[in-house]
């Protein structure tokens, strides 16, 4: 490649401006070093360093450069810093430069300046309007979308967590003011003044918004001396907070609005910093006031894409603000008057301005006067055709245009020149007012959607209501707040002449690329095939291209599509419409909105009362149902499947003790409660004697099992009910909303005690001898102490209650006490249990246990269709007089199905054991695919049985006892003989000893 | 992120509320005098209504009181919220005698 001729051009102007010539700021862009200074943006510092190409296209990988100085950038889209400070999808527009800044472009590779995948702009045919669903269809979307993922995307995802903090923050406030532009300053002093409470956000760094670029003379004085004269009076006030660096992004109901405000963006990342870098604010407030501004939009030609094609208030921005411009020979085209400040700010600075294209035959105005006074030719009634250059624009080709018989002349005249600015008209920042679900109604005098009907309390003003000019906006402020406006000089602009895109009559210009949407690289003649192939709603339309749906949500692009659509289905703009603007306004990271609810606090487990203990002896724990347990105690170099297999051993041989905490507990008090409770379950409640406890199902009208647990009758009206360890809060919830919904008039009280009362379960023959050494209170005796009974005593003087009860099989106890004897209680009784040879065990052990037994658990055997009829309750269920919740739909044919899937046991055919999903093929076949008969449920290896054991839920499953059922897996196949739901024990007698 | 006033509570954030489905549907019963199609309809057939809409609602997050809420659902302005045990206004559609 030959190397370029470097430019004398000194791209950094010698003029005063906003950055600080005597603070260099080092930084890299795609691995090179440049140089910029304090105050730069980085958009600005690749400008004055003459990077003008900053990313690839999104589909064609075409080059691109910075287009806008602000967050409707389309182009410079960067992906900031090193692992772990990875920020992808920022705009350069919106980046301050730091020491050491480290910035890529996206979508290129190896780099933007030479990108490998520009070879696919050849491929432009093939990418037209709704091109993924035309190309990709053989052989299939699934086989294509690898390919193109890694094609077209923008910022890649890092690689590790992002080591930062973000906070939330709540907050109220009477005025909310969005944008600190000189509308929005202007209100706050109003408000300020009347002693309300004021929140003003600004996006930027300065207050200021358009005025920070422009050269206009305020009371005498330069407009950024008046605007730090309004930013020192709303300081002294204490009523008024003014938040820089701000972005309000959503706009809800009842005056809810997001805002992210970013803390840490414009300094260079460092580990451990105490500040959160961004903040999430949730904030109410009485009245919001939008003064969010408006945006050039670019005009439509072809090839408007080039390097150095920008907007033509981006290029004053960057002139007059940080003292860079990309180039010296500027062209300029509008249909508006407001380029013509950037043709005279440009002059006045030193650079050539080529010419202006403007599309009005006779423009007149105050600012056109004062441009062709400078002798800068304006060629009325022309517009630009075609531009040239392959790394930045070169030269651009205008022709006479006449708009009201859409007619393009055939002659054409070539300018060169390296910078293009261009202006479309100003469309005003609609996002949060639409948001906030008020109207937009287009206005012909300005071209634009401006706001119409306000639903909540909000206003619009300034250049966000379409009141474009600084006499107008001090007007509007006068009429909305009686302030007496400043002096300024008067400026009389001409109107808008809308072009929205070029006319068709010339056939190279109507099959040339005019881009519209540069983000998701969109052309005008893709919205014009999406109109021809029926796509003429708005909200299909704009899915169909993509247009406007890209990280910039089609800030500078959603009218010229629209306009452009409604010409091509012969419609104007308000009769097409425009979609409705969604939150975020801008990009906002996934952290901010996460806050703090990340990592260990996401979803953070519960500690058992007993934790230290489990952790002091080899527990590995384990999240079951957001409790933080002991699958199993390891001792030395023992595995898993060892430690597992000790437990159960020592439960079925011995005695094992098992912090059994978690378990759901829910106190029902009151006259009503035994009836209240009969409702809940598919098995009778109310018949059960006091201090008599008993299994049972509760059910959701569906009829679906939702829960299982033991109830326990203390009293007459006293129960207490236990549930599943996750599922306490859900059934107390579940009790407490029919209580109060369904029946009110029911004496019942709802407590759920879970956490307060611990329980430790004892397991195992040696149970009983175990308690007889203690000092319990209670006579444990069979002949005095049933199975399913619960007694009430004390331990060493401290009150417990102790229940006869069993989840693996084995003689059972559990004792529940406050949580705060737990500890000692459960030192004490491992002490005592040395000489039976008691052991801790785990839940892997218990679920193992249970599985032998044949006893379900909720939500593992059992899912969202299972009813009680399909795990053996089938018989109290249809007994139960009661209208208990469910039983209605017990009655449903699907209910009554003879055939239902019903749970059995899986005894492995061979040494194998099964996973849990596993499919049970239909009869008669041999392998998958195949028809489902069925799924294993649970499956765990059993040292007292010597093999596997699983259970599942079977098709017709009590007709197929001893059948050889084939069963398919990651594994592969699999046989098992179907069993009834029991391996070990069958008659229980080792609970009734 | 709507304003809800609790009945028992006043003015709060909707974060701190539960949306639990239609107000004022009555619970048909006993189960073997109810047809399928009354069934279904109880348990299925729900309005989901574009438009004023009577739901029932938790403050979950406050007082866990259930009470029931007349809401526009298309514009997601509240009309009136009235504690559970009372009657639906006449102006929403009450009707005299009408289940809770």
């Amino acid at each position: 490649m030959a190397r370029k001729i470097k430019h004398v051009f000194n791209r950094r102007l010698d003029i005063a401006s906003q950055v600080n010539l005597e603070k260099p700021i080092d930084f890299y862009f795609d691995g090179k070093k440049y140089s910029g200074f304090e105050g730069d943006s980085l958009a600005s510092a690749l400008i004055a360093n003459g990077v003008n190409i900053v990313g690839r296209s999104f589909k064609y990988h075409r080059p691109r450069g910075i287009m806008s100085a602000g967050a409707e950038e389309a182009n410079a889209i960067v992906q900031l810093g090193k692992e772990p400070h990875v920020q992808p999808n920022m705009l350069a527009t919106n980046v301050e430069l730091y020491h050491g800044l480290v910035a890529k472009s996206v979508n290129a590779w190896p780099n933007a300046a030479f990108d490998i995948f520009a070879i696919l702009n050849l491929a432009k045919p093939f990418f037209v309007a709704g091109f993924y669903y035309k190309v990709f269809k053989w052989p299939s979307w699934k086989f294509w979308s690898p390919l193109v993922r890694r094609l077209a995307g923008l910022g890649t995802v890092p690689k590790q967590p992002d080591p930062d903090d973000y906070d939330y923050h709540h907050a109220h406030t009477d005025i909310l003011i969005v944008g600190a532009g000189i509308a929005g300053l202007m209100a706050a002093l109003a408000h300020g003044k009347a002693g309300k409470k004021v929140l003003v956000v600004e996006q930027q760094n300065q207050l200021g918004g358009a005025l920070l670029f422009e050269k206009i003379k305020i009371d005498g004085i330069s407009a950024l001396a008046k605007i730090a004269e309004i930013e020192a009076e709303l300081t002294a006030m204490d009523n008024v907070t003014i938040v820089k660096r701000a972005t309000a992004i959503g706009y809800y109901d009842d005056n809810f609005i997001t805002i992210s405000e970013r803390l840490r963006h414009h300094i260079a990342p460092q580990l451990n910093s105490s500040k959160p870098r961004e903040r999430f604010w949730h904030l109410r407030a009485k009245q919001v006031i939008i003064a969010t501004g408006a945006i050039e939009r670019p005009l439509v030609f072809a090839n408007n894409d080039r390097p150095n094609i920008m907007l033509a208030n981006a290029v004053r921005h960057y002139a007059n603000r940080f003292g860079v411009v990309a180039a010296k020979r500027i062209f300029l085209a509008t249909n508006n008057d407001d380029a013509y400040r950037s043709a005279l700010d440009l002059h006045a600075l030193g650079l050539h301005i080529v010419g202006i294209a403007d599309v009005r035959t006779n423009p007149q105005g105050d600012l056109v006067a004062a441009v062709r006074k400078l002798g800068i030719t304006i060629y009325a009634g022309h517009a630009i055709v075609d531009t040239s250059g392959a790394r930045a624009v070169n030269s651009v080709s205008i022709a006479a245009i006449n708009v009201a018989d859409n007619h393009l002349d055939e002659r054409q005249r070539r300018f060169n020149c390296n910078l293009v600015a261009t202006s479309g008209g100003w469309s005003p920042v609609v996002h949060l007012h639409s948001q906030s679900g008020g109207k937009l109604r287009f206005d012909d005098g300005i071209q634009a959607f401006v706001p119409h009907k306000y639903v909540q309390n909000n206003l619009c003003i300034g250049a966000a209501n379409g009141v474009f000019e600084l006499g107008d906006i001090f007007a509007e402020a006068q009429q909305n707040y009686g302030i007496m406006p400043p002096k300024i000089n008067p400026v009389l602009t001409e109107p808008i002449l809308a072009l929205w895109d070029l006319p068709p009559n010339i056939k190279k210009i109507r099959t040339s690329k005019r881009w519209v949407d540069l983000l998701h690289d969109v052309t005008a003649t893709d919205v014009i095939l999406a109109a021809r192939e029926n796509y003429v709603s708005v909200e299909h339309f704009k899915r169909y291209t993509t247009t406007g749906m890209a990280l910039d949500q089609g800030k500078t692009s959603n009218v010229n599509a629209l306009a452009i659509l409604g010409r091509a289905t012969g419609r104007d703009i308000p009769e097409v419409g425009t979609t409705k603007f969604r939150p975020p306004y801008s990009p906002v990271t996934l952290g901010a909105m996460a806050g703090r609810d990340n990592g260990i606090l996401f979803s953070p487990l519960r500690d058992l009362p007993m934790h230290n203990w489990h952790a002091d002896n080899g527990a590995e724990f384990e999240d079951y149902g957001g409790w933080n347990r002991p699958a199993y105690y390891a001792k030395s170099k023992e595995t898993e499947r060892q430690a597992v297999d000790r437990e159960i051993n020592a439960v079925r041989q011995h005695v094992g003790i098992l912090d059994y905490s978690p378990l759901g507990k829910i106190m029902v008090q009151g006259p009503d409660a035994a009836g209240f409770l009969d409702y809940f379950y598919c098995n009778n409640v109310s018949n059960l004697k006091p201090m008599r406890a008993r299994y049972g199902l509760m059910l959701n009208e569906d009829g679906n099992v939702i829960d299982d647990g033991v109830f326990v009758r203390l009293a007459a009206d006293k129960y207490m009910v236990t549930t599943t360890s996750g599922g306490a809060v859900r059934f107390a919830a579940t009790l407490e909303e029919w209580r109060q919904c369904e029946w009110p008039d029911m004496n019942v009280v709802i407590t759920n005690i879970t956490t307060g009362w611990a329980c430790i379960s004892l397991q195992g023959p040696k149970a009983r001898k175990l308690l007889q050494k203690i000092d319990l209170s209670v006579d444990l005796a069979a002949a005095e102490f049933g199975h399913m009974e619960m007694r009430i005593g004390s331990i060493n003087g401290v009150e417990i209650k102790i229940m006869r009860t069993s989840f693996t099989g084995e003689l059972g106890f559990e004792i529940y006490m406050p949580r705060s004897y737990a500890n000692a209680i459960w030192q004490m009784l491992v002490k005592a249990g040395q000489e039976f040879g008691l052991e801790p065990f785990g839940l892997e052990a218990l679920m193992a246990m249970r599985t032998e037994k044949g006893f379900i658990h909720i939500g593992v055997d059992t899912d969202s269709t299972t009813i009680p009829g399909d795990v053996g309750f089938g018989v109290p269920a249809a007994k139960k007089k009661v209208n208990y919740i469910g039983k209605r739909s017990l009655l449903r044919p699907e209910s009554v199905r003879k055939d239902r899937e019903i749970l059995v046991g899986l005894k492995v055919v061979g040494a194998a054991s099964l996973t849990p999903g596993g499919i049970i093929l239909a009869s008669g076949y041999d392998n998958a695919p195949a028809p489902m008969d069925g799924r294993v449920t649970s499956s765990y290896n059993s040292p007292t049985m010597g093999h596997a054991v699983a259970l599942g839920m079977l098709k017709d499953g009590h007709n197929r006892m001893g059948e050889i059922v084939k069963i398919y897996d990651l594994a592969g196949m699999s046989q098992a003989e179907v069993v009834k739901p029991c391996f070990f024990d069958p008659q229980g007698e080792r609970l009734n000893v | 992120m709507m304003n809800i006033n609790c009945p028992y509570c006043g003015l709060r954030s909707e974060a701190e509320y539960k949306f639990g489905g239609p107000a004022h549907l009555a619970r048909p019963g006993p189960a073997n005098e109810v047809s399928d199609e009354q069934w279904a309809n109880y348990l299925f057939m729900l309005d989901n209504k574009k438009g004023v809409s009577a739901e029932r609602w938790c403050h979950s997050h406050g007082c866990g009181q259930w009470f029931n809420m007349v809401r526009n659902t298309i514009t997601h302005e509240i009309l009136q919220t009235y504690k559970i045990t009372e009657s639906l206004d006449k102006k929403f559609g009450g009707q005299d005698g009408a289940k809770n």
